[in-house]
Formats: C-alpha cells, sequence, structure tokens
C-alpha cells in the first residue's frame, strides 16, 4: 500500500526532498514536462530514490484541450482531433506509439490511454478494458519493457452515475473483465473548484466499486485525489495519488480546459486534518484561537514552518509550503490508516465532532462552502459500508 | 427449405459408405442433431446429423469453437462434411464416441458423492478456462451437455451457441429461439446484457449444474416453478438461503460464489475457481 505524487506544473522538485519521501512513487506528466525534461527526471529520480515506482499516465483524456508539452510528445497521435476514439484499431496503434516513447525512460508502470466520454456507458467501459488488455498484451510482446514495466487500466469513471442503484456492480463486473492485476480508477464530475465533493450516494457507489473490485483480487490505485481518499482507503483501495493542486482542484473536464501548464491559481491553504478540510490564513488565525490544531501536525514540518511564519514580523509567500504541508498529510495519514477501516472511520467521525464544536461556536469560514458538511456526507458513506454489504 | 428425401438414419447410413464407416445404431436426437454411433475400423465415433432447419451460423459456430479447442475435457471434433439430401446439403460432424452418458442420465439415479462432484468441478473448470483462453464462452452449459468417456471422464459438448466475445451478441436469438436452456443461464444471459457475458457466466451455469449434481437442488428455487426460478434470476434476487445453508453443510461454498449474480462477485479468475475446487475440495478459502 503506497502514495503517488502525481507530477504538475514545476513541482518535480519535491519527488526528492527528503521530507517527502514517504511517497513510494510518482505518476508522470507528459502535459507539463517535455520527452527530455521526463528522461533527465526519471534518471534523477532514480538516482535519488533507487526504490522509486515510476508510472507514466499518457493523458489522452480530451483531445480538444490545452496540452501543452503534450502536443510535442511522439505518442501523441496526429490525428487525435478527428479520429474515432470508439474504434479498438484506432487505440491499438496509439497504444504501440505510448510503448515505444516508454521505452526511453522505461517506466515501472504504464496506465493505458483513455479519454473522455460525453456518457459513460457500458460501451465506454467495454472500450477502456478492451484498450488496457491491448496495452498489457503489448508491454508483454515488447523486448525491452516486458520485464520493467507492469500494465495498468485506466478507468475513468463517471462519480455521479455511481449513485444509480447497484450501477458500480454493472461497472465493476466489465472492469473486472480486465487481464491484468492494476486498475488505476479516476472518478470524473463536474463538482467546482475548492468544493469538496459531498454526493453520499455517489460516493457510496465509489467506495462499493473499489470494494467490490478489490475483494475480486485487483490493485486498485485511486488516482487524481484530495483527503477524500480516506473513503477509498476504508473501501480497499491499495494505492491513492494526488498532487500538488488537488487541494484546490478535481478530476473535470473544465479542469483541462484550464491552462493547464499555469498550475492554477496561488492561493495558500492550511489543510486541518481534524476538519478534514482547507482553509484559508485568516481562518487559521481564527481557528487557533479557540481550537486546538490536529496532533499529526507535531510531526509535519511544513504545519511548523507555516504557522512560525504566520507569527513572524516579516510573513513570507507560503503557498509553496501550503502544498507541502498537504502532500505531507496525505502520503503519512495513508501509511496510518492503511485500510484499516476502524481507524478511517474515526478519522471521519472525528471531523464530524470537530466541525459540530466549531458550528456550535459560531466560527465561520471565509469560504462560504467551507461549512463541513461533506463530511456528514463522507460519514454517511462510512457508515453505510459498514452496514450493508455490496 | 425443401422437404428430405432420405431419412436421418438412410442419411447416415451413406455417409457411413462414403467415409468407410460401420454403422452401429442411433443414440439420440437432439433440437437441431441426430446422433449416431459409428465405427472406423475398431474406434467408436458419434456421427451427428444437423437434421432439422438449416441453422448453419450455429453449426458454423459449433465447429469454428471445436476447431480452435483442444482439451480432454472437451468433446473431439475430428471431421466435417456435407451430404446432399435431395435439394438440401445436410451438414454432418463425426466427433469422439462418448458412451458414459450424459450427467441428466447420472442424476436420475440421485445425487453425485462428494468426491465425484470435486472431480466433475475441477474437471469442467479445465474446460471452461480453456475456452475462456480461446475468448469463447460456451453459454449453454447444463447436465444434457456434460457426457462421459468409458472411463468417466466428463466432457463438455455442442458448442452450438458458443460465441467468441468479438462477434455479435446471439442472447437473443438464444432465449427467443434457440435450444438454450434458460434455467442455468446467468442473470446477464437472461437480461440480454452482452456487455457483462464472458466465461464467468459460464461459471454461473456450471454452478447451477454443480448444485443439481450436489445437492439437489437450484440454488434460486422457491418453489416447483421454473418460471419462477428464472425469473428470480434474471431479476438478480439472491440465491435462496436454504441453497445457502446446503451448500455451506456439504462443504460447498464455492458453489456460492459462483452463483453470483453479477460477474463481479464471482471467482474473476479460471485459475481462482479451479483453486477452489481443486485445492480446498469446494471451498472459497
Amino acid at each position: 500500500m503506497s502514495t503517488y505524487h502525481q507530477i504538475g506544473h514545476d513541482s518535480e522538485s519535491m519527488i526528492v526532498e527528503p521530507q517527502l519521501n514517504q511517497f513510494s512513487g510518482a505518476i508522470l506528466s507528459p502535459v507539463n514536462y517535455s520527452l527530455n525534461d521526463t528522461i533527465s527526471q526519471c534518471a534523477r529520480f532514480r538516482s535519488a530514490k533507487p526504490n522509486i515506482d515510476i508510472i507514466f499516465d499518457p493523458q489522452l483524456y480530451v483531445p480538444s484541450a490545452n496540452r501543452g508539452e503534450l502536443q510535442h510528445w511522439p505518442h501523441k497521435p496526429n490525428d487525435i482531433d478527428t479520429a474515432d476514439q470508439s474504434s479498438l484499431e484506432w487505440w491499438k496503434a496509439t497504444t504501440i506509439k505510448i510503448i515505444d516513447v516508454c521505452q526511453s525512460f522505461k517506466p515501472a508502470g504504464l496506465c493505458s490511454p483513455a479519454f473522455l466520454p460525453r456518457t459513460f456507458d457500458d460501451a465506454y467501459y467495454n472500450l477502456l478494458v478492451d484498450i488496457g488488455d491491448v496495452t498489457a498484451q503489448q508491454l508483454k510482446d515488447n523486448a525491452v519493457l516486458k520485464d520493467e514495466t507492469r500494465p495498468f487500466l485506466t478507468a475513468l469513471v463517471g462519480l455521479i452515475d455511481l449513485g444509480r442503484s447497484q450501477r458500480y456492480l454493472q461497472v465493476g463486473s466489465i472492469l473486472s473483465r480486465y487481464s491484468g492485476k492494476d486498475i488505476y480508477l479516476v472518478f470524473v464530475d463536474e463538482e467546482k473548484p475548492r468544493n469538496e465533493r459531498s454526493d453520499s450516494g455517489a460516493l457510496e457507489g465509489a467506495a462499493r466499486l473499489i470494494r467490490v473490485l478489490s475483494q475480486s483480487g485487483f490493485r486498485i490505485t485511486v488516482g487524481f485525489t484530495s483527503s477524500e481518499m480516506v473513503l477509498w482507503k476504508a473501501a480497499g483501495a491499495a494505492n491513492v495519488a494526488t498532487g500538488k493542486f488537488f487541494n484546490l482542484r478535481r478530476f473535470t473536464r473544465g479542469r483541462w480546459d484550464e491552462e493547464e501548464s499555469s498550475g492554477g491559481r496561488n492561493i495558500p491553504y492550511w489543510f486541518e486534518p481534524a476538519l478534514l478540510a482547507f482553509i484559508r490564513e485568516a481562518d487559521i488565525r481564527r481557528y487557533i484561537k479557540e481550537f486546538p490544531i490536529d496532533p499529526s501536525h507535531d510531526a509535519n514540518p511544513f504545519s511548523k514552518s507555516i504557522l512560525e511564519n504566520l507569527d513572524a514580523p516579516e510573513q513570507k509567500a507560503w503557498v509553496a509550503n501550503s502544498w507541502r504541508q498537504f502532500l505531507y498529510w496525505f502520503a503519512h495519514c495513508e501509511s496510518t490508516i492503511g485500510n484499516d477501516f476502524a481507524k478511517c472511520t474515526g478519522m471521519i467521525s472525528n471531523a464530524v465532532d470537530t466541525w459540530h464544536v466549531v458550528k456550535g461556536a459560531k466560527l465561520r469560514f471565509e469560504e462560504e462552502r467551507n461549512n463541513g458538511d461533506w463530511v456528514r456526507a463522507w460519514d454517511i458513506v462510512l457508515n453505510e459500508l459498514d452496514r450493508r454489504p455490496d | 427449405m425443401a422437404a428430405s428425401i432420405n431419412t436421418p438414419e438412410q442419411l447416415a447410413r451413406k455417409i457411413c459408405a462414403n467415409q468407410g464407416l460401420t454403422f452401429i445404431g442411433e443414440v439420440g436426437a437432439g433440437a437441431f442433431k441426430q446422433t449416431f454411433h459409428v465405427k472406423r475400423h475398431h474406434d467408436d465415433l458419434a456421427l451427428k446429423l444437423i437434421i432439422r432447419g438449416i441453422d448453419k451460423a450455429r453449426v458454423d459456430r459449433e465447429i469454428a469453437a471445436l476447431m480452435v479447442c483442444n482439451h480432454p475435457n472437451i468433446c473431439r471434433l475430428l471431421e466435417t462434411g456435407s451430404i446432399d439430401d435431395g435439394a438440401n446439403s445436410v451438414i454432418y460432424l463425426i466427433e469422439e464416441f462418448l458412451p458414459g452418458g450424459t450427467l441428466s442420465d447420472h442424476l436420475a439415479n440421485g445425487c453425485l458423492q462428494h468426491a465425484k462432484i470435486i472431480q466433475l468441478a475441477v474437471k469442467l473448470t479445465e474446460a471452461i478456462a480453456h475456452l475462456a483462453e480461446h475468448r469463447i464462452t460456451h453459454r449453454d452449459i447444463k447436465p444434457d451437455n456434460i457426457m462421459f468417456r468409458a472411463d468417466g471422464m466428463p466432457v463438455l459438448v455442442d458448442l452450438g451457441i458458443a460465441r467468441h466475445l468479438e462477434a455479435s451478441s446471439l442472447t437473443r436469438t438464444f432465449l427467443m429461439q434457440g435450444p438454450g436452456t434458460p434455467l442455468y443461464a446467468s442473470p446477464e444471459q437472461l437480461v440480454n446484457d452482452k456487455n457483462l457475458i464472458d466465461w464467468r457466466s459460464d461459471q454461473f451455469s456450471l454452478g447451477v449444474t454443480l448444485s443439481y449434481a450436489a445437492i439437489g437442488v437450484h440454488p434460486f428455487a422457491e418453489n416447483a416453478s421454473l418460471e419462477h426460478t428464472v425469473e428470480r434470476v434474471a431479476n438478480r434476487l439472491p440465491a435462496t438461503d436454504h441453497f445457502k445453508k446446503v451448500a455451506n453443510e456439504h462443504g460447498l461454498d464455492a458453489l456460492v460464489k459462483m452463483v453470483e449474480t453479477w460477474p463481479v462477485k464471482r471467482f474473476a479468475r479460471p485459475a481462482m475457481l479451479l483453486a477452489a475446487w481443486r485445492d480446498n475440495s469446494g471451498r472459497t478459502a
């Protein structure tokens, strides 16, 4: 069980930072870095962390989006904007190119390519499995990579759709046709930046999907996650992945329409595990006057640094430390909770209680929707998982 | 289709004369086929004539499936050909002869003993695993389609509605006109959900077959009505508590997992199913 750091804009240096070494692997980004940069990165990462597990996600999700460096990568098909993406033959040709390009940096894992569909129907999931099987077979047939690189089935799954009764069983039944072991699961929704996922029905379906696939023997890595990873770990996910901006944004179609290479807005947030919430600077000041911060901050060097900075006569910008503070929590939290359902439940129950006290004290945070309603939804999800079998 | 000029037996005798075979006698007749016992020198063989309708696609599927299979627990196809019957052309298959009868015949005397069930489960799982390797689903596993060699070895027969997963769905045909038996079919077959039909559908049918063979009950039967039972499967209602209890008492809880109504909850890989039977004698762990 481990955590992966999804590399984003200007975040490669964090991979080898000693204080963030709890991450066991990195997921490379062809959107933010060129092929040559990636080859160099891999050499540096391996030199600094010999056991690092490097995974390549080819990121062909949205053909029409601004693709940054991706447009210069050899694996990007020239006809990506016009091709019939429902054609397995087209994907076969694409995966050959992807595997070709991987030979120059030999990742330990390769995610099968996937695209964002208009609708998450059964035919789409079937095609994903076929693409995953093709990728796995082509890797197996590749003389250079067959013993170096393990295949992952990339499964982009519509989150809201999973709120429908038994939909997770239908989707799980299709995805479990995959011939390999590893599934790279990404939940897609249209939640706005900075809003936490709070649809308890959809989240329950997602957690149940993870649970049935894990119990079926698949090793699930959930990509593009934030603090809701506690739910995925409770459901049995082996690995979870995040990046520096997942305190802000989700895997939405809009995400890919943004200026990906800019890395998003630079607003610093403090992640408070006691609330399972990201709060702004003024909120921290108000909060710590009345409430104890979570004990896990004692070990988090970035929490200490941020607090010292807030008290300093000449305050420095702390956005970079805010990313690190969240990343440090993410990796250490995953290591602590593992797949221990009681620990995950305890963490969320604690957040529910803390929010209750905060609301009782009539303390409000700057962002209107930063009201803790999502932890109640998450609490309901775990309660349902515990109460009712799949 | 023009009327037949010859009876099936007359056609069988003509084929024997043409192919240097010795006609022994009739073995049985199914919905589409009539089977005869013939000999080549000292070898016993089965001569199957396609006698009703011209379901050529079905015959082609069976031949295509059998041609790619080479497994000791799947019936061996030796030759195929056709013979003129007036204006018609009648297709025939020459297969190995299976003198041990069908599983249905064996069950007429009551349930099988535990050791026999384990052997049956292991061998038939190996057979469907072999089919799965070739991306073929049998889609009609039932006691009538399990036969035995003289030494008691079970053999899967009748791949007439088997399909390669790449082929278009045949499920509607299967339900509306085909000889497939809904009583043994998986929910995904009954509701024509082609996205879910794969080797795990065969696992389900094998689970129902083994349940009959081991404990004499259909996992979903609440009463004697076959329609009610099929309806329960199609609606993905759970297997009955009675079945689960009895399966557990017999040390066969693997059966419960095999007949889960959603494929994702069944054994995920043939190797896992095989391990449950071969290594754990029908236990799931």
